[in-house]
This record gives structure tokens, C-alpha cells and sequence, in this order.
């Protein structure tokens, strides 16, 4: 703006004088770059000169075409904001679907052998799987939410995903059976988490989500860390 | 505080933009068959009839100049009964607004009573620019306005 350009010449239009004769087109970057304002301003477009040029490039005859399309466009009734919207990734469990907010994740990747710890056997902690040739805690989300998971599945499980979250600069991986893609909704669709004691999520419920029909158990990331930061401690 | 910077003819005046909804390119006006010196005619604003006031007219006594640079200010005018109204103002070369403390702004000299509208001053390098005082200029023209007294709920802003 006008008032932060101490360098320049601003009395008598001085400025306006010198923005009329398109200067940058001369000694400028479109021209032959002799300019020694380039010093300082690097781009004509930087150049308070410039500036002036472009406000003063508007000080012309409005067209009856422009008078008509202003018209029209203000005649038109605004349209109602949009509710706020974010987005969720959907996962299933077993039965149930449950999603966390897409923020929350860092990957999702193809499901893989889960190598068990020892001494571990029936704890949250699954084992260590192999992701870009890292090596990642995985837990299993459905022991942490107090469901309990067939034999078969709960351990060294190939199918399904990984999903990996971002765990204190680490990653940490827990295993599902299916991802549903992320899924956007509106902020204020979110039903109120329920009663503790029917809690779906063990306590770490933010809300229900409905995703065509079906309800989604959507997790409170933090909370869900914070559990599983304490009993990897 | 925010001003926006305007021009009537050669003279520059800054208006507070506190109650400045919206600046909007120049449209077609519908008439205003005897409407009051200054009353430009209506317009669409989004559904609504809002009254479109010429600022050059009011002050210069000529109509503001058809140019890209020449702009409708939507503000919200609140009359003396409470009852608050879009009003559109008619401006020329509206191009930029600026920052600027209240208190930078002069006294200035010569108060003459017909330029009870005309705060105080900025003495910028490039000449002065007045504070206007918008609502006290259009004030007159909107009491004389004839739907504005009888229609209110039509104009009934917000």
C-alpha cells in the first residue's frame, strides 16, 4: 500500500505519473531488467509502482456488459453456508464398524504377519509387524475395546488392513478386518456419545457416526493413546 | 481501525468500515421516479430492495462517474427509531483500504455547519484525506425517503 513505500516518490502524483508509463515494461523485468528499484524489489510486481499501475487500471469506463453481469450475480440470493464437514476413516471389527478422525492416521497398509513377543500372550500388544521394513508395535484394538476376539484371528492375522497411527513420533498399528474408505460428515451429524455403561467404544467414544444407515463408532484418538501409551509402558 | 479510501471527484475521504457489509461493483439501478436529490434508484442485493444513495451527488451535485473504479458500499444504517436498513452508497475510485490508528487523524480548522458530515483529517504525503461520516450525510436524504417510512419491514436489515 501507499503508506510503506518510503523510497518512492509520492508527491505531485509523481507515483501515478510513473505507473502510466509502464515503466516494468521498459526498465522493469518485462523489459530490458535496468531498473534500480530491482534491487530492492526484485519483481515489478513487488514494486509499489506496479501497484499503482494496477489500481490505476481500473479507473476506466465500466462496460453497460459489466453493469449487467454485476446486476445479476447480486440479484441472486446467497446461498446458505455449508455445515462444517470433516472426515473419518471406517474400519470393521468383528461386526461392528467404528471410525477415527482421518487426522488421526498416518497409513493404512495391506494386512501382514503379526510376530508375537514373548511373555505377551493375551495382553493388548499383538507382536511387532514389518512395515517398510520398520518395525511396528501392533495392538489389538479389539482386546483394548474389551471384545472378545476369535482364536483364530488373534494372532499372526494376514488378512484385512494395518492401520498405522502416529503414537509420540512412533508409529503404532493396530490390525482390522476391513477399511471402508474415509467418509466425510457433517460436524453436527455426530450423535452424542452415549451412557458410559453402554459405552460401544469401552470408554473411548467421541460419537456415533451414521454411514448410510449403519452406525460407526467414532474413537477419540487421544484418549485411545493415552490408554494404549499406559499399558505399553 | 479500517478505513476504506475513496475519491469524489479530486478530494479524498476515508470511511470507517465498521458497519461496511459489503463493496460491490457498480450495477444497474432501477429509478426512483421523485425520489430525493442524491437517491439513485433500488437495487437487488441478494434478494432484497436495497436504496442506492450517489455520495457525488450528495456532495459535488453531479452524478458519480460510470467507471470499473466506482463502487456500491452496502452499510447498515441505523435510523433514529432503531429500525437499521441496508443502505448502498455510491463512491468513486473505492480502490484500497488502510489501517490507521483513530488518533492520527487532525482536527481540522474550518468547520463550516453544511460540512457537519467531514471529520477529521489525515495528512498523508499525497494530500489529505477526510473522515466521512457517512450516516450523518445520508441521514437526510433517507428521512425523505418515502418507502423507506412506510415499508420498514421491507428494509429491515437484520
Amino acid at each position: 500500500m501507499w503508506e510503506c513505500n518510503p523510497s518512492l516518490p509520492r508527491s505531485g502524483g509523481a507515483l501515478e505519473a510513473a505507473a502510466l508509463s509502464g515503466c516494468w515494461r521498459v526498465t522493469g523485468v518485462y523489459g530490458e531488467g535496468s531498473c534500480a528499484e530491482l534491487g530492492h524489489y526484485a519483481h515489478c510486481r513487488n514494486c509499489p509502482v506496479f501497484a499503482q499501475a494496477g489500481l490505476e487500471a481500473i479507473d476506466r469506463p465500466a462496460s453497460a456488459s459489466a453493469l449487467e453481469e454485476a446486476t445479476l450475480r447480486l440479484g441472486v440470493s446467497r446461498p446458505a453456508a455449508e455445515p462444517a464437514q470433516a472426515s473419518a476413516v471406517l474400519f470393521r471389527l468383528g461386526f461392528e464398524w467404528f471410525a477415527l478422525p482421518t487426522g488421526a492416521l498416518h497409513e493404512i497398509v495391506e494386512g501382514r504377519t503379526i510376530h508375537s513377543l514373548p511373555h505377551r500372550a493375551g495382553s493388548v500388544v499383538l507382536g511387532l509387524a514389518n512395515v517398510h521394513g520398520e518395525l511396528v508395535v501392533c495392538v489389538s484394538l479389539q482386546r483394548l475395546l474389551g471384545r472378545s476376539v476369535p482364536p483364530e484371528r488373534s494372532i499372526g492375522w494376514r488378512h484385512g488392513r494395518l492401520i498405522l497411527l502416529n503414537w509420540e513420533r512412533r508409529r503404532l498399528a493396530f490390525p482390522v478386518e476391513e477399511v471402508g474408505g474415509p467418509w466425510r460428515y457433517g460436524v453436527a451429524e455426530v450423535a452424542a456419545r452415549p451412557g458410559l455403561d453402554a459405552d460401544p467404544g469401552g470408554g473411548f467414544t467421541r460419537g456415533v457416526l451414521r454411514v448410510n444407515d449403519c452406525p460407526a463408532v467414532m474413537l477419540e484418538p487421544d484418549l485411545l493413546l493415552a490408554a494404549l501409551n499406559r499399558m505399553l509402558a | 481501525m479500517l478505513f476504506l479510501l475513496f475519491q469524489l471527484g479530486n478530494d479524498r475521504y476515508a470511511l470507517e468500515t465498521s458497519r461496511v457489509a459489503e463493496v460491490l461493483p457498480l450495477m444497474n439501478l432501477t429509478g426512483w421516479p421523485a425520489a430525493p436529490a442524491g437517491v439513485a434508484g433500488w437495487f437487488n442485493y441478494r434478494g432484497r430492495p436495497v436504496p442506492a444513495l450517489d455520495l457525488c451527488e450528495l456532495a459535488l451535485g453531479r452524478p458519480a462517474a460510470r467507471q470499473l473504479s466506482t463502487r456500491v458500499v452496502v452499510l447498515n444504517h441505523p435510523d433514529d427509531r432503531g429500525q437499521s436498513y441496508w443502505v448502498g452508497l455510491i463512491v468513486e475510485r473505492a480502490r484500497e483500504v488502510f489501517h490507521r490508528d483513530p488518533v492520527d487523524f487532525v482536527e481540522a480548522a474550518p468547520r463550516f455547519s453544511a460540512a457537519a458530515c467531514l471529520g477529521p483529517v489525515l495528512m498523508d504525503a499525497r494530500g489529505p484525506i477526510q473522515w466521512i461520516h457517512e450516516r450523518r450525510l445520508i441521514a437526510e436524504p433517507l428521512r425523505r425517503l418515502p418507502l423507506a417510512s412506510t415499508t420498514e419491514t421491507a428494509y429491515v436489515g437484520m
